[in-house]
């Protein structure tokens, strides 16, 4: 089934995008720098708003609060890292289609991007009372391990 | 004796032959830094932006710092560590880099920013500790924390480019 999918990665290879950015000297570095500023909003927000699931961190602010402060960054630090990832996917499409790092961390991203927008938002939604605090631990062990996983498998694309 | 010749000693320890020439210690070095940056980098994002009054206006300065503050330590640890040995393995790359020597410039410009601020105003916080928009010094101190890391995180990224 993934070897249906080569057209896709063949035909970003010769994009406009993918192009411009393998060109280039300085592009690649520059949109990957992007992609590792746009990961620190991100997982500043998420370590917050894990910890607080853990029942650690700031305890006066409900939960629901220091979402609605929070989601916003960790929602445009995901968007730019997905467009500043696809733009560094465009420039080495090929490459990635083979390498078992891409594979992973495409399989780890789809799994917590998932994961976030379900079970990881509702329970942002209640309250200490309303929340098992068994279920917020897991849940925010699962975001941090995906994540994890996510990172460690990017990194290993340049090296599998 | 000069950096280069310290430099060149360092390259031709065993330790660092042992990280260059190994199929999994630098990428799993460099691997858990760059993770790393996301764990302080974010920490101290959140601390900031507190200071610059942008968010969580409501708690106090001093509850938001100390609620990231273990993260922030965590993470220095281990970004000393895995950094140290990351320059171990190529120290005389690092000593003639540009960017390198504008990353380490930085990082002393970090330390300076916020040890200042917890040695003058912050211990004064019972005044403007509650406070929603703090005080001059205080936003400044955050803004330029951020500027500083940002300009750590890009030196050091660009640093491993051949430019």
């Amino acid at each position: 089934m993934w070897e249906a999918s080569y057209p896709f990665f063949e035909w970003h290879n010769t994009s406009w995008l993918g192009t411009a950015i393998s060109n280039s000297i300085w592009l690649f570095p520059f949109v990957e720098t992007i992609h590792i500023l746009a990961m620190c909003i991100m997982f500043g927000g998420l370590l917050v708003l894990n910890l607080r699931l853990m029942g650690l961190g700031m305890k006066k602010q409900s939960l629901p609060m220091m979402a609605k402060t929070l989601m916003p960054f960790v929602n445009w630090g995901l968007f730019i890292m997905i467009l500043s990832g696809y733009a560094m996917f465009s420039s080495e499409a090929l490459k990635d289609f083979s390498n078992d790092g891409f594979k992973f961390k495409m399989a780890s991203l789809g799994l917590v991007i998932v994961f976030q927008f379900t079970i990881y938002r509702s329970l942002l939604k209640q309250d200490d009372a309303q929340r098992s605090g068994a279920l917020g631990m897991i849940a925010a062990l699962v975001n941090f391990v995906l994540w994890f996983c996510v990172g460690a498998g990017g990194r290993a694309i340049g090296f599998v | 004796m000069e950096f280069l010749q310290i430099a060149e000693w360092v390259r031709d320890t065993d330790l660092s032959v042992s990280i260059r020439e190994s199929i999994l210690m630098f990428p799993i070095i460099e691997g858990t830094h760059l993770l790393g940056i996301g764990a302080s980098a974010g920490a101290i994002a959140i601390s900031d932006l507190r200071m610059c009054g942008k968010i969580f206006r409501k708690e106090s300065v001093s509850d938001v710092f100390e609620a990231v503050a273990p993260w922030m330590l965590i993470g220095f640890i281990v970004m000393t560590i895995t950094g140290l040995l990351l320059m171990w393995s190529e120290p005389v790359r690092c000593y003639e880099s540009m960017w390198f020597r504008y990353k380490v410039l930085f990082l002393f410009l970090g330390a300076a920013n916020a040890g200042f601020y917890h040695n003058t105003i912050y211990r004064r916080r019972a005044q403007w500790d509650k406070d929603p928009d703090p005080p001059a010094q205080v936003k400044f101190t955050g803004w330029a924390s951020i500027f500083i890391w940002a300009v750590v995180i890009i030196t050091g990224r660009t640093m491993a480019y051949n430019f």
